[in-house]
Protein backbone atom coordinates (compact mmCIF):
# COMPACT_ATOMS: atom_id res chain seq x y z
CA UNK A 1 0.00 0.00 0.00
CA UNK A 2 2.76 2.43 1.02
CA UNK A 3 4.78 1.57 -2.06
CA UNK A 4 1.77 2.14 -4.32
CA UNK A 5 1.15 5.48 -2.61
CA UNK A 6 4.80 6.44 -3.06
CA UNK A 7 4.68 5.54 -6.75
CA UNK A 8 1.47 7.51 -7.17
CA UNK A 9 2.93 10.57 -5.46
CA UNK A 10 6.10 10.28 -7.51
CA UNK A 11 4.14 9.95 -10.74
CA UNK A 12 1.94 12.94 -9.95
CA UNK A 13 4.93 15.02 -8.84
CA UNK A 14 6.75 14.06 -11.98
CA UNK A 15 3.85 15.27 -14.09
CA UNK A 16 3.71 18.53 -12.20
CA UNK A 17 7.47 18.85 -12.26
CA UNK A 18 8.06 18.24 -15.96
CA UNK A 19 9.08 20.81 -18.55
CA UNK A 20 6.45 23.42 -19.35
CA UNK A 21 5.89 25.81 -22.24
CA UNK A 22 7.21 29.36 -21.78
CA UNK A 23 4.54 31.71 -20.43
CA UNK A 24 3.24 34.33 -22.89
CA UNK A 25 4.27 37.02 -20.41
CA UNK A 26 7.89 35.87 -20.68
CA UNK A 27 7.77 35.65 -24.48
CA UNK A 28 6.66 39.31 -24.43
CA UNK A 29 9.23 40.25 -21.77
CA UNK A 30 12.11 38.71 -23.72
CA UNK A 31 11.00 40.46 -26.94
CA UNK A 32 10.86 43.78 -25.12
CA UNK A 33 14.27 43.47 -23.46
CA UNK A 34 15.84 42.36 -26.73
CA UNK A 35 14.33 45.38 -28.50
CA UNK A 36 15.65 47.68 -25.75
CA UNK A 37 19.06 46.03 -26.08
CA UNK A 38 19.02 46.64 -29.83
CA UNK A 39 18.24 50.33 -29.24
CA UNK A 40 21.01 50.73 -26.69
CA UNK A 41 23.55 48.41 -28.33
CA UNK A 42 23.63 46.26 -25.21
CA UNK A 43 23.10 42.56 -24.55
CA UNK A 44 21.16 41.09 -21.64
CA UNK A 45 21.42 37.50 -20.47
CA UNK A 46 17.84 36.21 -20.78
CA UNK A 47 18.69 32.50 -21.00
CA UNK A 48 16.38 31.38 -18.21
CA UNK A 49 13.28 32.91 -19.83
CA UNK A 50 13.55 31.49 -23.34
CA UNK A 51 12.26 28.06 -24.41
CA UNK A 52 14.35 25.36 -22.77
CA UNK A 53 15.53 27.80 -20.07
CA UNK A 54 15.58 27.14 -16.33
CA UNK A 55 12.19 28.82 -15.88
CA UNK A 56 10.40 26.01 -17.66
CA UNK A 57 11.70 22.96 -15.80
CA UNK A 58 8.63 22.64 -13.57
CA UNK A 59 5.36 24.34 -12.72
CA UNK A 60 6.54 26.02 -9.53
CA UNK A 61 9.46 27.84 -11.15
CA UNK A 62 7.38 28.58 -14.24
CA UNK A 63 4.85 30.41 -12.08
CA UNK A 64 7.60 32.46 -10.44
CA UNK A 65 9.02 33.43 -13.84
CA UNK A 66 5.62 34.17 -15.40
CA UNK A 67 4.80 36.57 -12.55
CA UNK A 68 8.26 38.11 -12.71
CA UNK A 69 7.92 38.72 -16.45
CA UNK A 70 4.43 40.17 -16.11
CA UNK A 71 5.42 42.62 -13.37
CA UNK A 72 8.77 43.43 -14.95
CA UNK A 73 7.10 44.29 -18.24
CA UNK A 74 4.36 46.30 -16.51
CA UNK A 75 6.96 48.35 -14.71
CA UNK A 76 8.85 49.08 -17.93
CA UNK A 77 5.62 50.27 -19.54
CA UNK A 78 4.79 52.49 -16.56
CA UNK A 79 8.20 54.09 -16.23
CA UNK A 80 9.63 54.35 -19.73
CA UNK A 81 8.38 57.05 -22.07
CA UNK A 82 9.63 55.83 -25.43
CA UNK A 83 9.59 52.05 -25.55
CA UNK A 84 10.08 50.11 -28.77
CA UNK A 85 7.02 48.63 -30.41
CA UNK A 86 7.96 45.16 -29.12
CA UNK A 87 7.17 46.38 -25.60
CA UNK A 88 3.63 47.53 -26.39
CA UNK A 89 0.70 45.70 -24.74
CA UNK B 1 12.86 0.48 2.78
CA UNK B 2 9.28 1.44 1.96
CA UNK B 3 9.65 4.52 4.13
CA UNK B 4 12.80 5.47 2.24
CA UNK B 5 11.00 5.14 -1.08
CA UNK B 6 8.19 7.33 0.19
CA UNK B 7 10.59 9.94 1.55
CA UNK B 8 12.50 10.10 -1.73
CA UNK B 9 9.29 10.28 -3.71
CA UNK B 10 8.10 13.20 -1.62
CA UNK B 11 11.39 15.04 -1.52
CA UNK B 12 13.09 14.76 -4.90
CA UNK B 13 10.58 16.71 -7.02
CA UNK B 14 10.44 19.42 -4.35
CA UNK B 15 14.17 20.05 -4.38
CA UNK B 16 14.03 20.88 -8.08
CA UNK B 17 12.60 24.29 -7.21
CA UNK B 18 14.81 25.22 -4.28
CA UNK B 19 16.91 28.32 -3.67
CA UNK B 20 20.16 28.12 -1.68
CA UNK B 21 19.30 29.49 1.82
CA UNK B 22 21.49 32.01 3.68
CA UNK B 23 20.93 33.90 6.97
CA UNK B 24 21.39 37.70 6.83
CA UNK B 25 22.86 40.03 9.46
CA UNK B 26 21.77 43.69 9.15
CA UNK B 27 25.14 44.86 10.50
CA UNK B 28 27.19 43.08 7.84
CA UNK B 29 26.54 43.44 4.09
CA UNK B 30 26.24 40.02 2.51
CA UNK B 31 28.32 39.44 -0.62
CA UNK B 32 26.77 37.00 -3.08
CA UNK B 33 29.61 34.95 -4.50
CA UNK B 34 27.67 33.46 -7.42
CA UNK B 35 24.90 35.92 -8.32
CA UNK B 36 23.72 33.97 -11.37
CA UNK B 37 22.58 31.10 -9.15
CA UNK B 38 19.26 31.36 -7.32
CA UNK B 39 19.37 32.08 -3.60
CA UNK B 40 17.04 32.78 -0.68
CA UNK B 41 18.37 35.14 1.98
CA UNK B 42 16.58 35.06 5.31
CA UNK B 43 16.58 37.74 7.99
CA UNK B 44 14.59 39.21 10.86
CA UNK B 45 13.51 42.80 11.40
CA UNK B 46 13.98 43.02 15.16
CA UNK B 47 13.36 46.78 15.40
CA UNK B 48 11.83 47.49 12.00
CA UNK B 49 14.48 50.07 11.20
CA UNK B 50 17.14 47.66 9.91
CA UNK B 51 18.55 48.00 6.43
CA UNK B 52 19.84 44.73 4.96
CA UNK B 53 22.44 45.11 2.21
CA UNK B 54 23.34 42.41 -0.30
CA UNK B 55 26.20 43.08 -2.69
CA UNK B 56 26.31 41.58 -6.17
CA UNK B 57 28.59 41.87 -9.18
CA UNK B 58 27.66 40.71 -12.67
CA UNK B 59 29.93 40.17 -15.66
CA UNK B 60 27.06 41.02 -18.03
CA UNK B 61 23.56 42.50 -17.92
CA UNK B 62 21.47 39.79 -16.28
CA UNK B 63 17.68 39.47 -16.00
CA UNK B 64 16.18 37.59 -13.05
CA UNK B 65 13.09 37.62 -10.81
CA UNK B 66 13.25 39.07 -7.30
CA UNK B 67 10.67 38.78 -4.50
CA UNK B 68 10.41 39.24 -0.75
CA UNK B 69 8.39 36.73 1.25
CA UNK B 70 7.12 36.52 4.82
CA UNK B 71 5.80 33.57 6.86
CA UNK B 72 2.06 33.24 6.37
CA UNK B 73 1.15 33.95 9.99
CA UNK B 74 -1.62 36.18 11.25
CA UNK B 75 0.86 38.15 13.37
CA UNK B 76 2.75 39.12 10.20
CA UNK B 77 -0.29 40.16 8.21
CA UNK B 78 0.86 43.79 8.06
CA UNK B 79 4.58 42.97 7.77
CA UNK B 80 5.45 43.82 4.16
CA UNK B 81 9.19 44.40 3.69
CA UNK B 82 10.30 46.16 0.52
CA UNK B 83 13.32 45.62 -1.72
CA UNK B 84 15.39 47.78 -4.04
CA UNK B 85 18.13 47.09 -6.54
CA UNK B 86 20.46 50.08 -6.41
CA UNK B 87 23.47 50.81 -8.52
CA UNK B 88 25.06 52.99 -11.15
CA UNK B 89 23.17 53.37 -14.41
CA UNK B 90 19.79 52.28 -13.04
CA UNK B 91 16.75 54.54 -13.56
CA UNK B 92 15.82 57.16 -10.98
CA UNK B 93 13.11 56.02 -8.53
CA UNK B 94 9.90 58.03 -8.29
CA UNK B 95 9.33 60.35 -5.32
CA UNK B 96 7.39 57.81 -3.24
CA UNK B 97 10.11 55.20 -3.72
CA UNK B 98 12.93 57.66 -3.03
CA UNK B 99 11.23 58.76 0.20
CA UNK B 100 10.84 55.14 1.32
CA UNK B 101 14.47 54.15 0.74
CA UNK B 102 16.37 53.57 4.00
CA UNK B 103 19.42 55.53 2.84
CA UNK B 104 20.20 58.23 0.27
CA UNK B 105 21.30 56.96 -3.11
CA UNK B 106 24.99 57.52 -3.84
CA UNK B 107 25.67 60.08 -6.59
CA UNK B 108 25.04 58.61 -10.03
CA UNK B 109 23.10 55.65 -8.68
CA UNK B 110 19.50 54.79 -9.51
CA UNK B 111 17.10 52.23 -8.09
CA UNK B 112 14.44 49.73 -9.05
CA UNK B 113 12.15 49.55 -6.03
CA UNK B 114 9.26 47.28 -5.07
CA UNK B 115 7.38 48.59 -2.04
CA UNK B 116 5.35 45.36 -1.75
CA UNK B 117 1.93 46.84 -2.40
CA UNK B 118 0.35 44.17 -4.63
CA UNK B 119 -3.25 43.51 -3.64
CA UNK B 120 -4.53 40.95 -2.92
CA UNK B 121 -1.26 39.87 -1.38
CA UNK B 122 0.11 36.82 -3.22
CA UNK B 123 0.62 33.57 -1.28
CA UNK B 124 2.76 30.61 -2.29
CA UNK B 125 3.70 27.20 -0.91
CA UNK B 126 7.42 26.54 -0.54
CA UNK B 127 8.13 22.87 -1.18
CA UNK B 128 11.39 22.42 0.75
CA UNK B 129 10.27 24.11 3.97
CA UNK B 130 6.73 22.92 3.37
CA UNK B 131 5.34 26.24 4.54
CA UNK B 132 3.09 28.95 3.12
CA UNK B 133 4.47 32.45 2.60
CA UNK B 134 3.12 35.82 1.65
CA UNK B 135 5.02 37.25 -1.31
CA UNK B 136 5.60 40.72 -2.68
CA UNK B 137 5.01 39.10 -6.07
CA UNK B 138 8.07 38.32 -8.17
CA UNK B 139 9.30 41.07 -10.48
CA UNK B 140 12.01 40.72 -13.12
CA UNK B 141 14.93 43.11 -12.93
CA UNK B 142 17.72 43.62 -15.46
CA UNK B 143 20.79 43.84 -13.24
CA UNK B 144 23.50 46.08 -14.67
CA UNK B 145 26.94 44.83 -15.63
CA UNK B 146 29.29 45.49 -12.72
CA UNK B 147 28.54 46.14 -9.06
CA UNK B 148 25.11 46.78 -7.56
CA UNK B 149 23.29 46.17 -4.28
CA UNK B 150 20.00 44.72 -3.15
CA UNK B 151 18.48 46.48 -0.15
CA UNK B 152 15.72 45.02 2.01
CA UNK B 153 13.94 47.33 4.41
CA UNK B 154 10.67 47.71 6.27
CA UNK B 155 8.99 50.91 5.00
CA UNK B 156 6.27 50.81 7.66
CA UNK B 157 8.65 49.86 10.46
CA UNK B 158 7.06 46.46 11.00
CA UNK B 159 9.00 43.64 12.65
CA UNK B 160 9.38 39.97 11.83
CA UNK B 161 11.00 37.39 9.61
CA UNK B 162 11.42 37.70 5.87
CA UNK B 163 13.15 36.02 2.97
CA UNK B 164 14.52 37.51 -0.22
CA UNK B 165 14.25 35.20 -3.19
CA UNK B 166 16.40 35.77 -6.24
CA UNK B 167 17.00 34.02 -9.54
CA UNK B 168 16.06 30.73 -11.12
CA UNK B 169 19.08 28.51 -11.83
CA UNK B 170 19.75 25.89 -9.18
CA UNK B 171 22.64 26.33 -6.77
CA UNK B 172 22.17 22.99 -5.03
CA UNK B 173 22.76 24.36 -1.52
CA UNK B 174 19.23 23.83 -0.23
CA UNK B 175 20.36 21.22 2.33
CA UNK B 176 21.86 24.13 4.33
CA UNK B 177 18.33 24.72 5.60
CA UNK B 178 18.64 21.56 7.68
CA UNK B 179 21.34 23.23 9.81
CA UNK B 180 18.80 25.64 11.30
CA UNK B 181 15.44 24.27 10.32
CA UNK B 182 13.40 26.19 12.91
CA UNK B 183 14.79 29.49 11.61
CA UNK B 184 14.27 28.81 7.92
CA UNK B 185 11.00 26.95 8.23
CA UNK B 186 9.49 29.34 10.89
Amino acid sequence: MVVRLALLVFAVSGCLGGPVTPAPTCVAYVACIQALDAQASTTTNLDRFVAGGACWTNGEIAELCATGCERGLARLRERSAALPEACAP
Amino acid sequence: MRRLVLMLALTMPALAGAHTPVKLDPKVPYVVAAPKVSFALYGVFESGSEHFVIKLSFDERFAAPVEVFVPHEQALKEHRPAWAVVGPGLPAPNEEERAALPAPLPAGWGAIVDLDTVSPRPVFYEFVMRRFYWSSGAMNVVFPKGDCELWVFSPRGTKGKFGLGFGVEEGGGYMAALEDWSFYAY
